[in-house]
C-alpha cells in the first residue's frame, strides 16, 4: 500500500497517464525512497499489464451463421418486417386497427338488417309475402316511405320520397312518386344516409325527411 | 472504417442481410469477448453476444448515423451482461464453492482438465487468474475495467456505453484496479 493517500493520488494519475513531467519526476524521486509506493506502483503496473497481455478469445466457429439463422428463422423472438413497422407507427397501427373494426361492425349491420317499411308521414302500407311492402291502389302517402331489405310495389301514390336500401322497387307497379326514388344499395351510401339521418335527430329532435341531397354520396361511394 | 460501417448499415436497413452479415464479421471478436469477460462462461457469453447482434439488427433503424456503431453496440452488448448477472442464479457461478470441499471451486475443475504447455504456465496461470478474479468484482468495477483494459475503449466511450459521467467511470476504474492489486497481493502471501 502506498505510504499516503496524496502519493497514491499521484501513483494513479502517474498511471493513467495524466500526470505533467514534473510530477512524473516527483513520484520518482519519493519511490526511490519509499518502498511502499514503489510496489504500490509495480503491483498496479502488473496487474494492469496482465490485463492488457490477455490473448482476446475467438469467438466460436459458427458464430455469424448462428446470427444470422436467428434472425432468419424469427421463432417469435424477432418480429416479421410488418410487425416492425406497426411497431415503429403507433398511431398508424390504432387507427388500422380502428378502420377494421369499423368497417366490420359497419358491414355486419349493413348485413344483418331487418327487413324494414317506415312511413314518414301519414299514409298505410299493406305487407305480402317474401318481404314485399305495397301501397296499395287508392292510397296517398303524404311523406316519405323508407324501405329497408324488402322489396317494393308502389300501386297508389306516394306524395314524397322513397327510399330503398338496400331494397327493390318493383317496376310492374303503375303507381306515382311525386318525390324522388333513392336506391341506396352501397354500404357507403347507407352510412351516409344513416350519419345524415342521426344528425337529423341530433339538431331537429324529430325525424325530418330525407332531403334531396343524397346526391353528393354518389361521388365517393364505391361499388362493394 | 466508420464510412464503411455507415454503408454497411444503411445496406441493412434497406433491408440487406448480407450486408448484416458482414458486420458481425467485423465485430463479433470484440462483443463476444466483453460478454466473456464479464459474465466468464463461454457458452452464456456466445448467446448473449449473438443476443446482442439480434437486438442491434431489431433496433438498427434507432442507431443514429452520427454516432460510433461499436460504442452503440458494445452499449447493447454491456446491458445484456448486465441484465444476465444481476437475474443470474447464484448457483449457476462458477465461483461457486463445491459442496463439501474446502475452497475448491468450478474453476480448478476446469483447469486440472485443460493442461497447457510448460512454457506457457506462468503467463497463462496469471491470466487465468486474473480473470476469474475479475469475474469476483462487483458488476460495475467490472464492466469498467473490460471495457478500458481488454477492450482499451478510451474513458468517453466507457462513459457512453455504461452511461455514467467520465469521473465516475475513472473511479470505477480506479477502485476495480486497486481490488485486483489488493488479491494479487493477498494470493502471492498465500503461496
Amino acid at each position: 500500500m502506498a505510504c499516503s493517500k496524496p502519493w497514491r493520488r499521484l501513483i494513479e494519475k502517474v498511471i493513467d497517464g495524466e500526470a505533467t513531467a514534473a510530477e512524473r519526476h516527483e513520484l520518482e524521486a519519493h519511490m526511490k525512497t519509499c518502498a511502499d509506493c514503489r510496489r504500490h506502483f509495480h503491483e498496479l503496473e502488473e496487474v494492469i499489464s496482465a490485463l492488457q497481455s490477455a490473448e482476446p478469445a475467438a469467438p466460436p466457429p459458427n458464430f455469424t451463421d448462428g446470427v444470422m439463422r436467428r434472425i432468419e428463422r424469427p421463432h417469435g423472438r424477432e418480429a416479421s418486417p410488418l410487425l416492425r413497422w406497426l411497431k415503429r407507427h403507433p398511431i398508424a397501427t390504432a387507427a388500422a386497427f380502428f378502420i377494421v373494426l369499423m368497417t366490420g361492425y359497419i358491414l355486419s349491420l349493413w348485413e344483418q338488417a331487418p327487413f324494414q317499411a317506415v312511413v314518414n308521414g301519414s299514409g298505410d302500407i299493406k305487407y305480402e309475402k317474401n318481404r314485399t311492402v305495397v301501397v296499395p291502389k287508392g292510397e296517398v302517402i303524404k311523406g316519405d316511405l323508407i324501405v329497408q331489405n324488402g322489396k317494393v310495389k308502389i300501386e297508389g301514390k306516394v306524395q314524397g320520397n322513397v327510399v330503398l336500401i338496400n331494397s327493390r322497387h318493383l317496376m310492374a307497379s303503375a303507381g306515382e312518386v311525386t318525390g324522388d326514388i333513392k336506391e341506396i344499395n352501397q354500404v357507403l351510401e347507407w352510412l351516409w344516409y344513416r350519419v345524415k339521418q342521426t344528425f337529423a335527430h341530433i339538431f331537429f329532435a324529430v325525424p325530418s325527411k330525407p332531403s334531396r341531397s343524397l346526391t353528393p354520396s354518389r361521388l365517393w361511394m364505391a361499388p362493394l | 472504417m466508420s464510412d464503411h460501417i455507415h454503408h454497411l448499415i444503411n445496406k441493412v436497413k434497406a433491408g440487406d442481410h448480407d450486408a448484416f452479415a458482414k458486420i458481425v464479421d467485423l465485430y463479433k471478436g470484440q462483443v463476444y469477448n466483453i460478454c466473456l469477460r464479464l459474465i466468464g462462461i463461454p457458452a452464456e457469453a456466445e448467446d448473449i453476444a449473438q443476443e446482442s447482434f439480434i437486438r442491434a439488427y431489431t433496433n438498427i433503424d434507432r442507431f443514429e448515423t452520427d454516432k460510433k456503431f461499436s460504442t452503440w453496440l458494445f452499449k447493447i452488448a454491456t446491458n445484456l451482461c448486465i441484465d444476465y448477472l444481476r437475474k443470474k442464479k447464484p448457483g449457476a457461478s462458477l465461483d461457486a464453492e463445491l459442496p463439501g470441499t474446502d475452497g475448491y471451486n468450478m474453476y480448478a475443475q476446469l483447469a486440472a482438465s485443460d493442461p497447457s504447455p510448460e512454457e506457457q504456465v506462468a503467463a497463462s496461470e496469471m491470466s487465468d487468474w486474473l480473470h476469474a478474479e475479475i469475474r469476483r468484482l462487483p458488476p460495475k468495477y467490472r464492466s469498467a475495467i473490460v471495457l478500458k483494459y481488454v477492450e482499451d475503449l478510451s474513458l468517453k466511450e466507457i462513459s457512453e456505453i455504461l452511461d455514467i459521467p467520465v469521473p465516475t467511470v475513472k473511479t470505477r476504474i480506479h477502485r476495480g484496479r486497486e481490488a485486483l492489486r489488493k488479491r494479487l497481493v493477498r494470493d502471492r502471501v498465500k503461496r
